[in-house]
Order: structure tokens, then sequence, then C-alpha cells
């Protein structure tokens, strides 16, 4: 990727979009703290990631920043309950069954709870994925495709939970994507061609 | 399609590669340090005097009045007449003697060029290269040999090259006068000229000797030899097979995981029109593949191991049955086209399931984009079902008796418990991780969580690793509670048996079945001495009973009433020793029993002197000082039989009042020149315990690479989990998880591995060492083991074991955390 700059705020969607190979996926991970420039600079909350330790960095990730996948990536040994609460577990938080439970109620599935990721629908499955990049509150949704491999139906009501994600929780939500409709939800459109910002539009 | 993958897994492949070798390693190691520990019953005395014919030998000795009429006989045949007895080299430890014809044997010469000189045959000595190296001694120089009881000076004439065993040989006169042995020997060895029939031979010379006497050809003592070290043999054949079972299950599983790991490319080659008998055959080829180098590298390593092994065996042999010295160590061709039969052959029954599993991919699965978890199809109930058809099977076997005097059907219930455990090992692993879901949890940042779950979630895979620790724990808890009830039982014993506050025996080396007698006078003497009480005189030798040997004892049995106390398995023990003196009874030990289905009341016709004795059968004692089994009667008894034969053991017992630290030095002033050996009772008592301990080594030896074999399984199993899950991996280094959570987790996982296995190797261990205790050594060996499991070593052993599973983590922990999350969560 080269010259790309760009700001993401806080409770809006931003969509990237663009072909396969374009950078999507590099700028998300850029995004995400899970890949660094080799130059310039990505500033979250005003702090150069590539300044971070991984210390710092896993810490970064519990607290501040939540991944959604286009493959839903539940963990397969895992309920769907154990699956969101997860992250709060691996950053030693504490209630976290009582946390996890209402992130679960608030993608509408607190009744399926006990069941084991081949149990659910696509659908349901990338539910609990938001549920589970939710449950720590972070600042930043990082969102992979995520309705690429649903239907349309499902795909609807994901895009309705990530839209209320950054009207409700406050999140900068990053979200590539090949959909119109995805697209449509967002605030903020940067078409991406070999690795270059083509164009910003603000809805 | 067969190696590429071997190389592209290299770390994994290697990893199983070692397992099979060293399986095959310690195959082969037991198979060649045996063969070389047992190998060389032939006396070096052959090299002396030429191949025997035939052996004549007698309980007790051989009367030398019987040479002239064999030489007598019409036969084509030269008569020998033989001295083979330990003797004591002055200021240098003990020695085999072997006293010969030297004028018959033609080694005399008119001095130069021969071996001994006519002019002071009585006092010159060959001695063998090896007895010179150790003492350093030259030709023309001077030995001294002490018998009975006056030392006497040798002149070396020549030292026999190339010989590994330590002896001296000098004229059958001198040694008669040395040993105190006028008018006796020991055997009478006969050389048959060309052209003589040995059928014919063997016939004349029969009938011109009492009927009581053995004519045998000297196979036949090395047969007999053999026949005895069998079970002792097969026990450790068994022992060393442990490793390579356990290398099967790893074979199945790096089979296994390949399987997996390949289904999109089996899928492809299916699409491509490959056929399931090929994929079949590509799968089986990777494990042949394995198997063949393994063995390769484990005949190498094999040869290696027995070098270190053969002197434990041969202590083993020394110490419990007979005297030998090792041989050299000979890897026939024939071995090693076995070991690698066997072990290509293990790799390639142990690829078999998953490759059948492979051969029935469809072509779709080419097109799946999400791997799959290793999913043989479980099935639980029926596992169980079968399961307790095996131990079921296992128990029934364990009532039957021996088969040919093996604990054949004894080795095949060890098997049947094994396979139970197999099948019992999903349940287990599923129940147990269940059991620990609420304290897993608690194992902060979820590692706890995650190691439980991928467990199960992989229970095809989680139970083969769980079963092949397990049954490598099972065999260590198994041998471990073998061996410490059985020394726990040997010191109850010892504390029965060793009464007497002293013990003297004939100096000599201390070896099963080998009674060096003492000089006549050394009882008298003993009395003599102040202090003194009661004095138990023993006679033992070594005799023939039902073509296995055994040994034939006689003394005072009076005392031994009074003082020792004696465990018969029936019967009141006063009785039955009281209704020894001045009547053919005689008492036998239970291995003695059991070898030869003696009952209690039975006549044992036993050949003493030229009489065939009839003894009664008044009781059948506990014994476990060796497993060719005692026969023993009154001294009075033997004596109207045998009237000169020399007294082998003496026990004696102190005057109450007396310090029996003075009564020992007065014994050790009075006996000054006599080469006797007397110690205090606790020398003798932890001397038992040490022979004990070394005849165990072995088994500790081969517990070990068992234990090896199953940790390196235990690391390759831990990283094809972690192969596998690298996505899973990234993808909580995504949710937050720091790298040492990620170690943490493989940890986990290997230290709930380690406990699984731990667990069940304990429940398996158990039951096979009661099968190992009341079947395999009450058949092999004859004696009754009581149930003593040291706990406190099992479980020292068992926490060391687990400590090494969580060490066999590390590595694959580190690579584990090592993985770069961005890049596996999106190629995968």
């Amino acid at each position: 990727m080269r010259g790309v700059s760009f700001e993401f705020e806080a409770g809006k969607v931003t969509a990237l979009l663009g072909r396969s190979g374009c950078g999507k996926t590099t700028l998300l991970n850029l995004c995400g703290a899970m890949d660094f420039p080799t130059s310039g600079e990505v500033l979250i909350a005003g702090k150069p990631t590539a300044a971070l330790g991984d210390r710092e960095l896993t810490a970064l990730r519990r607290t501040g920043i939540g991944f959604v996948f286009q493959f839903f990536q539940l963990l397969p040994s895992l309920t769907a309950l154990e699956n969101v609460e997860l992250p709060l577990l691996l950053a030693g938080a504490k209630n976290t069954e009582a946390k996890a439970l209402e992130r679960l109620r608030w993608v509408e599935l607190e009744h399926k709870a006990n069941s084991l990721p081949w149990q659910l629908s696509g659908g349901q499955m990338q539910r609990v994925a938001i549920a589970r990049a939710l449950v720590h509150n972070p600042k930043i949704l990082v969102a992979d495709e995520p309705t690429g491999n649903l239907d349309t139906a499902s795909g609807d009501a994901i895009l309705k939970l990530i839209r209320r994600a950054a009207s409700e929780f406050g999140a900068a939500v990053i979200m590539a994507t090949h959909s119109g409709e995805a697209a449509d939800i967002a605030d903020t459109r940067i078409r991406m061609r070999d690795g270059l910002i083509q164009s910003v539009e603000t809805a | 399609m067969i190696l590429r993958p071997l190389r592209h897994d290299l770390t994994r492949s290697l990893l199983t590669l070692i397992s099979i070798a060293l399986g095959v390693a310690v195959v082969i190691a037991i198979e060649l340090a045996g063969d070389a520990a047992t190998g060389s019953f032939q006396s070096s005395l052959t090299t002396l005097v030429g191949k025997v014919d035939f052996e004549i030998t007698a309980n007790g000795s051989v009367d030398e009045q019987y040479l002239g009429p064999l030489a007598g006989l019409p036969l084509n045949a030269r008569f020998a007449p033989a001295i083979e007895q330990p003797v004591v080299v002055e200021g240098a430890g003990s020695t085999t003697l072997y006293g010969i014809d030297v004028i018959a044997a033609g080694l005399e010469g008119t001095g130069g060029g021969g071996e001994f000189s006519n002019a002071d045959l009585s006092t010159s000595a060959v001695i063998s290269g090896a007895l010179a190296t150790r003492l350093h001694l030259k030709k023309d120089e001077s030995i001294t040999l002490r018998g009975r009881k006056t030392p006497q000076a040798f002149r070396i004439r020549s030292i026999a090259e190339g010989q590994s065993t330590n002896w001296v040989g000098i004229d059958i006169a001198a040694a008669q006068k040395l040993l105190d042995m006028y008018g006796r020997l020991d055997r009478i060895e006969v050389f048959l000229g060309p052209g003589e029939d040995v059928e014919r031979a063997g016939v004349a010379i029969r009938k011109s000797v009492p009927a009581t006497w053995d004519v045998q050809t000297p196979g036949a003592r090395s047969e007999e030899n053999r026949r005895m070290l069998r079970a002792f043999r097969w026990n450790l054949r068994i022992l060393s097979y442990i490793s390579l079972l356990v290398g099967a299950f790893l074979i199945y599983n790096t089979i296994a995981v390949s399987v997996v790991r390949r289904r999109t490319e089996i899928g492809i080659l299916r699409a491509l029109g490959t056929s399931s008998r090929g994929v079949l055959a590509m799968f089986l080829g990777e494990a042949t593949m394995l198997g063949l180098l393994g063995s390769l590298l484990g005949i190498g390593l094999g040869r290696l191991l027995a070098g270190a092994i053969i002197g434990m065996i041969s202590d083993t042999v020394n110490a419990l049955f007979t005297t030998s010295a090792p041989g050299s160590l000979t890897l026939s061709a024939a071995s090693v086209i076995a070991s690698i039969l066997t072990g290509t052959g293990v790799a390639f029954f142990a690829a078999l399931i998953p490759a059948r599993e492979a051969a029935r991919v469809a072509p779709a699965e080419a097109m799946r984009r999400e791997s799959r978890e290793h999913e043989a199809k479980l099935n639980v109930r029926r596992d169980l079902i079968l399961a307790a058809v095996f131990a079921l099977a296992a128990f029934v076997l364990c009532q039957f008796g021996p088969i040919d005097g093996r604990p054949v059907l004894g080795y095949v219930a060890t098997l049947s418990a094994v396979v139970a455990t197999a099948l019992v090992s999903p349940a287990f692993v599923t129940g147990v991780i269940r059991l620990l879901r609420a304290p897993l949890k608690r194992v902060p940042g979820a590692a706890g969580l995650i190691a439980g779950r991928s467990l199960t979630a992989a229970l095809a895979r989680t139970s083969i690793v769980v079963t092949a620790l397990a049954t490598a724990v099972a065999m260590m808890v198994a041998v471990g509670m073998m061996v410490g009830s059985f020394r726990e039982t040997v010191q109850v014993w010892l504390d029965s048996q060793l009464r007497a506050e002293i013990y003297l025996r004939a100096a000599g080396p201390a070896t099963a079945g080998i009674y060096p007698p003492m000089d006549s006078q050394v009882p008298a003497l003993i009395l003599a001495t102040p202090g003194v009480g009661d004095v138990d005189i023993f006679h033992a030798f070594r005799f023939r009973y039902e073509d296995t040997q055994a040994t034939f004892g006689a003394g005072i049995m009076d005392i031994v009433r009074r003082r020792r106390s004696l465990r018969f398995l029936s019967g009141n023990a006063n009785d039955i020793l009281a209704s020894l003196p001045g009547r053919d009874n005689a008492i036998v030990s239970e291995p003695f029993a059991n070898k030869h289905n003696v009952r209690q009341g039975q006549v044992l016709r036993i050949p003493l002197g030229k009489q065939n004795v009839a003894l009664t059968v008044a009781g059948i004692y506990y014994d476990y000082s060796n497993d060719r089994g005692f026969v023993l009667v009154d001294r009075g008894t033997l004596l109207r039989y045998l009237p000169d034969q020399p007294v082998t053991n003496i026990a004696v017992y102190t005057r109450t009042g007396a310090n029996p630290e003075t009564v020992l030095h007065g014994l050790e002033a009075r006996l000054a020149d006599y080469p006797v050996m007397i110690a205090p009772n606790e020398v003798l008592r932890n001397g038992a315990i040490k022979v004990f301990d070394r005849t165990f080594a072995v088994t500790w030896a081969l517990e070990a690479v068992a234990i090896l074999v199953a940790m390196l399984g235990a690391a390759s199993a831990l990283l094809a989990l972690v192969l596998d899950r690298r996505r899973e991996i990234g993808l909580i280094r995504y949710l937050g998880a720091a790298k040492s959570q990620v170690r943490n987790m493989i940890l986990t996982e290997a230290a709930l591995l380690g406990l699984l296995a731990g667990l069940l190797g304990l429940v398996l261990g158990t039951a096979l060492s009661l099968v190992l205790i009341y079947v395999v050594n009450k058949q092999s060996f004859g004696w009754t083991i009581q149930f003593h499991p040291p706990a406190l070593l099992l479980g020292g052993a068992l926490l060391l074991v687990w400590a090494f599973t969580v060490l066999a983590g590390v590595w694959p922990a580190r690579f584990a955390a090592s993985l770069e999350p961005a890049e596996v969560v999106h190629t995968e």
C-alpha cells in the first residue's frame, strides 16, 4: 500500500471497497494492529502501533479492538457463549459469563448460548462472532467481508448489527466488503485499487 | 507422493522415525545381549582338551575307580578325568580351576615346545589370557592357589591367548591334592576316536557305570541351561516388545494426522482418477517407509545398546541361574532381516486403519474449503462393550496354566488388557475432561478451557496418544509393582530365613548352582570356638531331576526347626520338620514343586551315590533364593547315602549372652588358614538384596526406553495438534491472547495428556502387575509373590513421567506461540 492517509472516527462506519488483492485486508490488519507499515505510521488513540511492544499490543487488542471475519472463525470446540466469553477470559476479566450472555442477548441469540458452532446457521454464527467482537466494548471494530459468506437476509441482519455497533457502542467500524448493500450502510466509502485510495465518498 | 510429505513434515517424521528406531533397537538389543550372555555355556575346558563327545557325571561326585573299567571297554575312545571347581588365587580373588589329565590330553612336552613339562607336572599351570591380563602375570612366573587349606604355588607354563574367561588349568592329580578330592572327580570326559559309533559307545558306557550316573553329550548340558533360561529370556523379550507397541500407536497417529492434512489433496487425486486402492497404497507406503528407515536406524542403535546392557543381563544370569561368561555380540543376517520385518510390519499394520480412512475420501472433498478435524468414526458405546469383552478375556486367560512351561496365556492376557484400555480410552478422556470442566475454567487466561476442549474435539487422536502413553506408564507401574512386591516378599523371607548370626561358605564367587566345598575340618573348628551355640551344617550340590537342574541339600533339621521359621504352603512347620531326621523324608521348595508338579506326600526317586533313593515329600516351603528349586533332607539321611559329601555352607547361632562380634573374630582367627568366607548376618542380607536389585537393573533400563519412546510420541502428538490448529491459535491471538497464553494453553494440553495417561496407566498397570505377579512370574519361576505395591516409589515415578510429558510440550508450545496470527488466519 502506498500514499494512504485517512482518519477513522468513533461512532462511524467506514467501508473499504475494491477488488480482491487491492489491499483491503492489509489495511484492516494495519488498523487492527495485526500488521505494521514498512514506512509511515498507524496511530491508534494517538499512539503509533509500530512503537508498541508485544505486551502493549496484546493489551490493545484485549481492550480496544474487535474482529469479525468472513468465515466467522468461531472455535469449533467451544459453545456460542464460551466463544463470546473468550476475549474476556483471555483478558482476565471478571464476571465474564454474565457479560458474554448480555452480548448474546444483544444479537438475539441468548437461546443458543449452549449450542456448538456446527449446530448454528451461517447467519447465527456471524452474529455470535459480532457478539464476541463487541463483548469488551472495543473502540475499533474491524470486519473483513462480514456478509461475504451469507445469504441476503442473513447479510442484512448482520449489517444492521454492525450499524448499531457504531451508534450504540461508539466504535469506529472499519469494514472491507464487495457488496453494495454493505457499502450502503457506511458513513464513509473508500474505494481502493492496487494499494492506493482511489476515492473517498462521505454520505 | 510418499517421500515429499515425509520431507515436508520433517520434524514429525523424524520423531516417528526415532520412536520406531528405539522400539526396534530395544528388541534387537535384548535379543543380542541375551544370546551373548547365555550362549557361552560351553566350558572353556574345550579349548584345552578339544571337543568332548560324552560327559559322565553323578550326584555328589564321580568315583575315580570307574576310569579303569571304562578304559577297558572295547571302544575306540579315550576317557579323561576332569575337575572344574572355583579356587582362590592368593591375593587376587577367585577363579575357575580345571584339573585335567595332562599326559592323556597330550599336553605334556619334554621342555620347550609343550604346554607342561614332565619334570614338574605337579607344579605346572596353564592360565587363560584374560586371567593373565587381570593379574598381570607372564609366562614362567608363579601363581599361588588355595584349594581347601594349604596354598600351593604353580609355575605358569603357558598362557592360552584369546580366552575371555578367567581360569587356571593344572594336572588332575595336583588338582585332587589341592582340593582335597582324592579319588573323586567332577566328571569323566569321553573322546571318541575316528569311526566310533556314538550310539554304540553311549550304550556301552551307560552299562559300565552305576545306573544313577548321567551320561550326556555336552550339548545336552547347554540345552538344559538354555531351557532353564528360557522363561527369563521370554519375559525380557516380551518387555522389549512394549516399546515397539508404543511405537505402533505413534505410527498410527502420524499417518492419521497425515490423512487429515492431506484430505483436499486426496480429494484432488481421486478427482483426477486415482483409485481408492492407490490412495491406500500411498499411505501404507508412507508408513512402510518410516518403518523401514526406523528399523535400519534401530539395528545400529540396538547393537550399541546391546553392548551397554550385556553386563546387566549376564549379572542376572549368574546371580539367578548358572555361571556363564558373556560371549561376543554377533549380529546375524537372520536377526537383521527379522528386525527389519518386525519394524516395517508393525508400521504397516499400525497404518492400516488411518490409510483405509484415507481410501474412503470422496473426490468431492477436493472442493471443501475449511480444514476438517480428524473425525475417525468413534462409537464409544460399542467400544466400551468390546473393552469389557477383552477385559473379561484377559481375566479368563489368567485362570489357565502354562503352555510348554511358558506363561503364554498370561502374555496374551496382557495384550488383551492393553486392547481393552485402548477401547476404553475415548470414553475415559471425555469423562475425565467433563469432570475437570469446572477446575479447568479456573486456569487463568482461558488456557484451561481451550486445552480441555481441543483434546475432546480431536478425540480419536487424543485417545490414541493417551493409550500409547498409558501403555508405557502401565508397564512402568506394573513392573514397578511386581519388582517392589517381589523385593518386599524377599525381604520378609530373608528376615525369617537368616536367623543365624554368622554364615560361612567356601571362598569363591557367589553363583547360583555352584557350591564349592569346605575343608572337612572346618565344622569341628567352629564347634570348638567359644560362644558358638547351634551350628547348622549344610551340604548342597547340583543334581538333575526330570531333565532340569535343581539343588539337593541337607541340613540339621532339628536346628532348622528350632531356629528358623520356614513357611510351608500347608501343614504345621514344626511337625513337618520334625518328621525329617532318621527318615527318608524331604521337603521341597515352591519353585521345585511347581516346576515338577510335586505334591505333599508324593515320593521322589532321586539317585544318591549308587542308589535310587525314594524320598517322601513331607512339605513344600516358600523359597526365593533361586528358581531351579531345592530338595532338602536331614543331614543324617544324606550322609547315610553319600558319606563323603563335603560341607558347603554353615550357619552359626551364637550362645545367648555371647557377643556375636567376639564370636566372629574368634572364628576368623581359628579359620585363618582355610579359604572360607565368614559373613555376619547383615552382610549376607544386604548382599542378597544387592543381587536382587542388580537382577532387575535391565528391567528398569527397558522401562526407561519405553517411557522415552512415549515421551517422543507425546511431543510429536502435541506438535500435530498445534499444526492442525494453526488457524485457531492465530485466531485467539486476534482475540487478545498474549504469546505466553498460547504457550500456557499448549502446556496445559500436555499436562492434561500426562494426567489422563497417568491415570489410565495406573489402572491398567495395577491390573497388569497382578498378571505379572500371579500368572507370569508364578508360571515362569514358580514362586508366590505377596502383593506389596511400593506406593512412594510409584507416586514419584508417575509424577516424573507427568513432568516429562509437560516438558515434551515445551517445544510445541514455543512453536505455537511463534506463529504469525495474520498469516495463519488468512491463509488457512
